[in-house]
């Protein structure tokens, strides 16, 4: 389907004409080229992907290390570009372009034509914006153009937001694509022929589909393992494998029985998949078997929360092709509608897609038996921060040097250089390690950040021995000592977080950890609680970290060096009760752009109209009333963010596997105690006893509880189910029929050319049903009904349908194949055209009927394959010629046609 | 493929249309007599109200604009008929004795005093959702043609929009000698006095803002997502389509919730008539539009008007008359009939709303419903239901025919079938035709059947099957929507490729196109002597023998659904902006 999304992401590109500034904007950003005098500071590209650099009158292309002589503009592609000005330096982001002056006193000056840069300036700069050059807000800020309007924050207040400007003086990590490795063979990953990515936005989160298929050159067979590296915050919600040419719905299945049913499946050469939680937020899937010379297709669905941006929010695929092997066609597809594509991708591509607050729905909810669950997103009212920005920083790092976290050694020794990295001499630290008691290396009280004192305390940390056991009760009491004698402290633990020593207890290690100063968590490794961590952080107005790379610890230690004068509400928690489950369930901080997203469950019904949020700001207790009542959209994803919460809470206290297993299963969310498992058959899973609950979920869904506009003047949709692929419409009169309950008080729909339309129950298809005309005059292109059902309770469910006016007759090309005596053979295949991608199917194969007229008189219509793909082979009755003259008649879906009169050459076999 | 000459009801640019209508050729026998109409439009979806000065009220409905006396009683009834741009008001605006209409076509001045049209002042635009009259120029706000600034008869754009969500301009104010303007997806936005920097606020974006009102010093600022005032917390959760202040509160419209003073739950018309779209208040006269209904408030007492005749809906899908009795068959409000003295009477109520085909059996005169949930034979108040458990192809009818023996041909989603006696028979055998939908259907003179379908012309006789289709070249689109038979075959409308005459001489079949256009279902009508054409631009008359057409003149809405003579020589002219029966002037003398 082509999606709102598309007209969202548009949505986002123009919508950021509106919002709060401290820049002024004018409908001309353009900086006078006669007002720039020429750049004397040495200018180089230091780092990041190829830039374009404007030098005289010519665009050329520049490496990292490359000097940029005489160049006034650079344009960033890829991933970005890190730009060095004298003393001062610029990340500019990909697809970001900037020019650059200086002006009589030789201070910089930045004018940002488009997208986003980071500037650190040394000795002063300004921007240029609409011809007025403003100062920058800081030292250290972010900028952002779109069209005519400039925003710029400083890093220090937002330190989130400058993120991506670490990872350009990295390499880039593998993200957002899975490898697929055979075993004996030459142990290298497979070639992946396609990557497909197709996103979706519900409430705060996007749901992602990962389509890989991967291709098998081997001539043997082989089995398989794949790896797919995790997003933060990760709901994972579905897997699928290529079988027998159908695509096989996993089943969630207990950790332990999934393995023992895969690897009994193995020893009988049959096709089974399993996907498991590994380590550092990978999955692995086991795929058996990998047919030689066969492709392979694995389909993997997971949700998690969009990022917070300067401004909205914004989603991000960074797709890196494995080491030397590029990937054959990767495209990325928002709600349907194409926004990225490439072939033969050989470096990362980085796709963001922006939405701005009013883009993202703040509310959606869902109804799933006999329970209501919600989400909302809200943003608190917060004081701002009395701590002066700029002040000298002081941070107290306790390491965790305990048996238990030398498996981490290296990520752990690696944030502590980054954090002393981040400080000046201005600042002051003290680090110490921790097992059972403390140790420290000539820095145990609070000492300047000196070059000779941060040698001192790395050389101290790299010589640590890692062994004993961990009080942790006894490090954080420690810490607090240390701090007690600073203004405004940051205490940063860094370790695996699990307590073995002395105070174990929740209760106890946050009486521990009591104090002014705010503690901040490092996690590194597996095993910690999150949830004791979440609750202990949030209570001291710190911040829970979980670094898992070196580039995600330089991201953290950003942050922590930045977050003592960063506006913040800690202790925040939420008040529900044993019917009303509201989650998050523990305490948290949140900083200046945090939202903050409620998940509630409660009887059908009965949903609260308000929850209540108490907190501790800069001037004391705050209790402030988050309203449930608003207006909602439909999320089939809110029952299982509410699934995921509840098994963090169980897995983090005394919950039962069982219960952990059976949430898991019938939410259809992956735990640590399930695996998803996928086996060949329907006769498979029932001779293994695996209900088909997740691939029934599917169907269903499709089936019944999706609303949808049919098309119930099209050929294709006649006499058929709702179908939530109406993607082919032409002008007329199609029906929208929305699965609300009998017993709603009214289903409005308002759709895109603002006519308002009341929907009446049917109650022999149990649906309500409105219809409307779509006029001939309307443009091809993705539209939306916005629907709002009010049930019989007064609750307010909002739903938006899409469809897509599509008038444009398909394209074809028409071979015609000799095979021996009169046997020949017509093939027609369907070329897929830009104005395909513009109407967002992802498929735009949607030819569905090829008839062709013999020069002989006969009609045929010919078999498809594939989609776009037709074929039939006939006789003639006389001996074949050298070209054969037919009428072709190709029929779409939406039933636009083209026809074609053609004498094509005859091919030989 | 043969080039069809052209007909003036393509699709195509109103440049193509204007040079149809050079080679069009006018039927003298008709052109030259002067025409009477009768009127039949359905009012509701009230999208705007007024009280006059004199204690009248002017209200803008999906059938046209209507003026209440003082009285309560329907004065004056205006469509495009009576000159306005369209027959669907949106806004309104009084300024003096001069009313303001915004139409789904464009706006036009009436004189209150006359009633009349001025016809000079018709500006042809997108449709207008919100008037603001000021004190030298008109703004008016667009459904898709941004904010415009009316002038001298001319329209200056205000505000294009960069983005289709940004001309989605939905209602227009002056607040703190800024205009204001609200979108539909875009936020709200505000120009400067002086024309200059024009901003928009971060307000309820991606969601439909519908309405603003400036009131003792607040903006407020009316959506799907409920009401706010500028700078405040959002008061209600309602769909918010306009404000009026009536005894000095602020009062909202909520399509949900009534009229009802802002930040109270305090309903204030019907309880039954909760989807209110427009509230208006002058000196003591209140009014308030609502899906169904206009209520008019003088004194203390709320009443709804009681208006002339008014059709269920103005979506007409179906239309069919024998001469003495007529009936309508409605989009989504059901079926009603029409009486000769012009009264309008619901059929059937309990039914399917959504009526796609209608027809009257040959034999008992019963009437023959076909919607999307079956087919329903409705006589003296019985009904029999047929759907796919009965035995249709399919429980979704297309198109109904009424053979000549009694019964009716039904063309379903899925194929089609006889109903005879009370049994149903499929078509060509069950499940043995793969016709796909089944658009239209007509019994031929020698009793084949005839369908059109989304796969070409099926012409079953005797169980003998013959098929017409773009690939063996008798037609230039297989989606074939109407059908009407003549002596020696039928004519064929197409969806988008015009009308096709297939005379079948022996075993031969000639197909004659007639020229392009499109074709609505059931849109074709033969009477031996002219061929009428229901399309989406219009209705039109040809011989049945020349790729010529004449247009009828500019009816209540351009999407016509059937156009068919009265017993009496006039003609019906059914719409989606409701029904016009015309009459030659000698007719109706």
């Amino acid at each position: 389907m082509k999606s709102m999304r598309s007209i969202l992401f548009l949505l986002a590109m123009t919508a950021a004409c509106g919002g709060h500034e401290n820049v002024p904007s004018s409908a001309n950003a353009a900086e006078s080229s006669k007002t720039a005098s020429l750049l004397t500071a040495p200018l180089s590209h230091f780092s990041g992907d190829p830039a374009e650099a404007l030098v005289g009158d010519t665009w050329r292309s520049v490496r990292a290390r490359e000097p940029l002589l005489g160049a006034r503009e650079i344009r960033a592609q890829g991933r970005g570009s890190v730009v060095n000005i004298g003393e001062s330096r610029v990340w500019l982001r990909g697809g970001a372009h900037m020019r650059i002056s200086q002006d009589a006193k030789g201070k910089l000056r930045v004018s940002m034509q488009k997208g986003q840069a980071r500037v650190v300036s040394a000795g002063g700069a300004s921007l240029v914006s609409a011809n007025v050059a403003t100062p920058l807000v800081a030292n250290d800020v972010v900028i952002r153009q779109y069209g005519s309007r400039t925003a710029m924050v400083a890093t220090s207040q937002r330190p989130e937001i400058a993120s991506w400007s670490l990872e350009l003086d990295e390499a880039p990590e593998l993200r957002g694509v899975g490898t697929l490795e055979v075993e004996e063979a030459s142990q290298s990953a497979l070639e992946l022929r396609k990557l497909s990515v197709s996103v979706s936005i519900e409430g705060g989160m996007a749901v992602t589909e990962v389509e890989h298929v991967f291709y098998n050159a081997d001539d043997v067979m082989r089995e398989g393992t794949f790896r797919f590296p995790a997003p933060d915050g990760v709901i994972v919600t579905g897997m699928a494998m290529e079988i027998n040419g159908k695509l096989m719905e996993g089943e969630f299945v207990e950790r332990v029985k999934a393995r023992k049913v895969y690897e009994s499946i193995v020893d009988q050469m049959q096709d089974p998949a399993l996907l498991e939680w590994q380590q550092g937020g990978w999955f692995k899937l086991r795929v058996f078997p990998i047919e030689a010379n066969r492709e392979k297709r694995v389909v993997l669905r997971y949700a998690a929360p969009l990022t917070p941006a300067q401004e909205g929010y914004e989603y991000r695929y960074l797709a890196t092709p494995p080491e030397q092997n590029p990937v054959g066609h990767f495209a990325m597809y928002l709600d349907g509608d194409l926004v990225s594509e490439e072939r033969n991708m050989q470096r990362s591509t980085d796709v963001i897609l922006a939405f701005p607050e009013g883009a993202v729905p703040a509310s959606v909810s869902a109804t799933v038996g006999d329970y209501s669950y919600r989400a909302v997103r809200v943003r608190p009212t917060m004081e701002a921060s009395k701590a002066t920005a700029g002040a000298p920083r002081e941070l107290v790092i306790a390491m965790d040097s305990s048996r238990s976290a030398l498996e981490n050694r290296g990520l752990s020794l690696e944030l502590v250089s980054l954090l002393l990295a981040e400080l000046g001499p201005k600042d002051t630290f003290a680090l110490f390690a921790h097992d059972i008691e403390a140790r420290s290396g000539g820095v145990s009280t609070m000492v300047p950040a000196t070059d000779e004192n941060v040698r001192a305390a790395l050389k101290f940390a790299n010589e640590l021995e890692f062994d004993g056991a961990s009080d942790l009760g006894a490090t954080l009491s420690h810490a607090q000592r240390l701090a007690a004698s600073a203004k405004t402290p940051q205490i940063v633990y860094i370790g695996d977080g699990t307590p073995s020593w002395g105070k174990t207890s929740q209760a106890d290690l946050i009486t521990s950890a009591a104090g002014d100063a705010p503690v901040h968590a490092a996690l590194v490794g597996r095993g910690a609680s999150t949830e004791l961590w979440e609750e202990l952080c949030g209570v001291q107005g710190g911040r829970l970290l979980r670094p898992r790379t070196r580039t995600q610890a330089r991201k953290d230690a950003f942050f922590l060096a930045r977050s003592a004068t960063a506006t913040r509400m800690q202790n925040v928690r939420l008040a529900g009760s044993d019917e009303v489950r509201v989650f998050p369930g523990s305490a948290r901080t949140l900083f200046a752009g945090d939202a903050l997203t409620v998940v509630v469950r409660a009887p059908k019904g009965e949903m609260p109209k308000t929850v209540s949020l108490t907190a501790t700001a800069a001037s004391g207790p705050i209790e402030q009333k988050i309203s449930l009542a608003s207006a909602s959209e439909y999320s089939e994803l809110v029952p299982k963010q509410w699934a995921t919460h509840e098994i963090a809470r169980l897995e983090s206290g005394d919950g039962a596997k069982e219960d952990i297993v059976a949430l898991s299963r019938d939410f259809g969310v992956l735990s640590k105690h399930t695996s998803l498992l996928v086996l060949e058959s329907e006769e498979a899973y029932k001779q293994h006893q695996i209900e088909r609950r997740n691939a029934k979920k599917k169907e269903e869904l499709v089936a019944q509880n999706a609303p949808a506009v049919t098309g119930h003047d099209l050929d294709n949709l006649g006499g058929r189910q709702a179908s939530l692929s109406p993607d082919h419409i032409q002008p007329g009169d199609p029906e929208v029929r929305i699965p609300a309950p009998a017993d709603a008080r009214s289903v409005v729909l308002v759709f895109p050319f603002g006519d308002t339309k009341l929907a009446h129950y049917d109650a022999e298809s149990q649906t309500w049903i409105a219809r409307f005309l779509i006029d001939p005059e309307t443009a091809d292109g993705r539209y939306w009904v916005r629907v709002t059902v009010e049930h019989a309770n007064g609750e307010l469910e909002e739903m938006r349908l899409p469809y897509t006016v599509d008038t444009q007759p398909p394209s074809v090309s028409l071979r015609v194949v000799k095979l021996g005596g009169n046997r020949f053979r017509i093939l027609v295949a369907q070329d897929a055209v830009a104005q395909d991608a513009e109407l967002g199917r992802a498929s735009a194969l949607d030819a569905s009927r090829v008839e062709v007229l013999l020069p002989w008189g006969q009609t045929h219509r010919l078999y498809r394959k594939e989609m776009g793909s037709f074929r039939k082979t006939l006789r003639a009755p006389q001996a074949i010629g050298e070209t054969m003259t037919l009428r072709v008649v190709v029929t779409d879906q939406a039933l636009n046609q083209r026809v074609l009169e053609v004498t094509a050459a005859v091919e030989t076999l | 493929m043969p080039d069809f000459p052209t007909i003036n009801c393509s699709r195509l640019s109103s440049r193509v249309l204007n040079t149809a209508f050079i080679v069009a050729i006018a039927v003298p026998s008709i052109s030259s007599v002067a025409w009477a109409s009768g009127v039949h439009t359905s009012l509701s979806e009230f999208d705007a109200c007024e009280p006059l000065r004199d204690g009248r009220v002017v209200a803008g409905s999906g059938g046209g604009l209507v003026i209440v006396d003082a009285a309560g009683r329907e004065e004056r009834r205006l469509t495009a008929l009576d000159g306005l741009p369209g027959t669907k008001v949106h806004a309104l605006a009084v300024a003096g004795d001069t009313l303001w209409v915004g139409t789904d076509l464009g706006l036009a001045k009436v004189s209150l005093a006359s009633g009349h049209v001025d016809k000079t002042s018709i500006v042809t635009t997108k449709p207008i959702r919100d008037i603001l009259i000021e004190r030298d120029e008109v703004v008016v706000a667009t459904w898709g043609q941004g904010l415009l600034r009316i002038t001298d008869g001319k329209a200056q754009s205000i505000h294009l929009g960069a983005t289709p969500r940004e001309r989605r301009i939905t209602s227009v104010e002056r607040h703190g000698g800024d205009l204001w303007w609200t979108t539909a997806g875009a936020g709200l936005w505000h120009l400067g006095p002086d024309n200059a920097g024009m901003q928009s606020l971060d307000v309820a974006r991606n969601t439909v803002l519908w309405a603003l009102k400036s009131h003792d010093g607040a903006l407020w600022i009316g959506g799907e997502s409920g009401a706010m005032q500028l700078g405040a917390q959002q008061t209600t959760s309602r769909s918010i389509r306009e404000f009026s202040v009536i005894d000095s509160g602020v009062h909202a419209a909520s399509f949900g919730e009534g009229v009802q003073p802002i930040g109270t739950a305090k309903r204030i018309t019907s309880p039954g008539d909760r989807f209110a779209r427009s509230v208006g208040q002058r000196n003591k006269v209140a009014c308030v539009g609502t899906q169904d209904a206009l209520w008019i408030r003088r004194g203390s007492k709320w009443k709804s008007v009681r208006f002339n005749e008014s059709l269920p809906a103005n979506d007409i899908a179906a239309f069919v008359s024998d001469g003495e009795r007529s009936f309508i068959g409605t989009f989504d409000q059901g079926v009603a009939e029409l009486g000769a003295d012009g009264s309008v009477r619901a059929v059937h109520k309990s039914g399917d709303p959504h009526v796609n085909a209608l027809a009257i059996d040959a034999k008992s005169g019963a009437l023959w419903i076909g919607s999307s949930t079956g087919l329903t034979r409705y006589h003296r108040g019985q009904t029999t239901h047929f759907n796919k458990a009965t035995g249709l192809p399919s429980d979704h009818v297309m198109s109904l025919a009424a053979l000549s023996a009694g019964g009716v041909l039904v063309g379903t989603a899925t194929g089609a079938a006889r109903v005879e006696d009370g049994l149903v028979h499929a078509v060509g055998g069950k499940g043995r035709l793969l016709t796909g939908n089944v658009w239209a259907v007509a019994q031929g003179h020698d009793g084949a059947d005839w369908l059109g379908t989304t796969r070409g012309v099926f012409h079953i006789r005797d169980s003998v099957v013959t098929r017409y289709r773009v690939a063996s070249g008798e037609l230039p689109d297989d989606w074939v929507m109407a059908l009407a038979v003549a002596d020696d075959g039928v004519f064929v409308g197409t969806y988008k490729a015009g009308v096709i005459r297939l005379v079948m001489s022996g075993d031969e079949v000639i197909a004659k196109p007639l020229g392009k256009g499109w074709i609505n279902p059931s849109g074709l009508h033969w009477d031996g002597t002219t061929l009428r054409a229901a399309t989406m631009y219009g209705a039109f008359r040809g011989d049945g023998v020349n790729p010529a057409w004449q247009s009828t003149t500019q009816g209540l809405g351009r999407d016509t659904t059937a156009f068919q003579p009265t017993a009496s020589g006039g003609e019906w002219i059914v719409t989606r902006r409701g029904l016009e029966r015309r009459a030659y002037a000698s007719e109706s003398k």
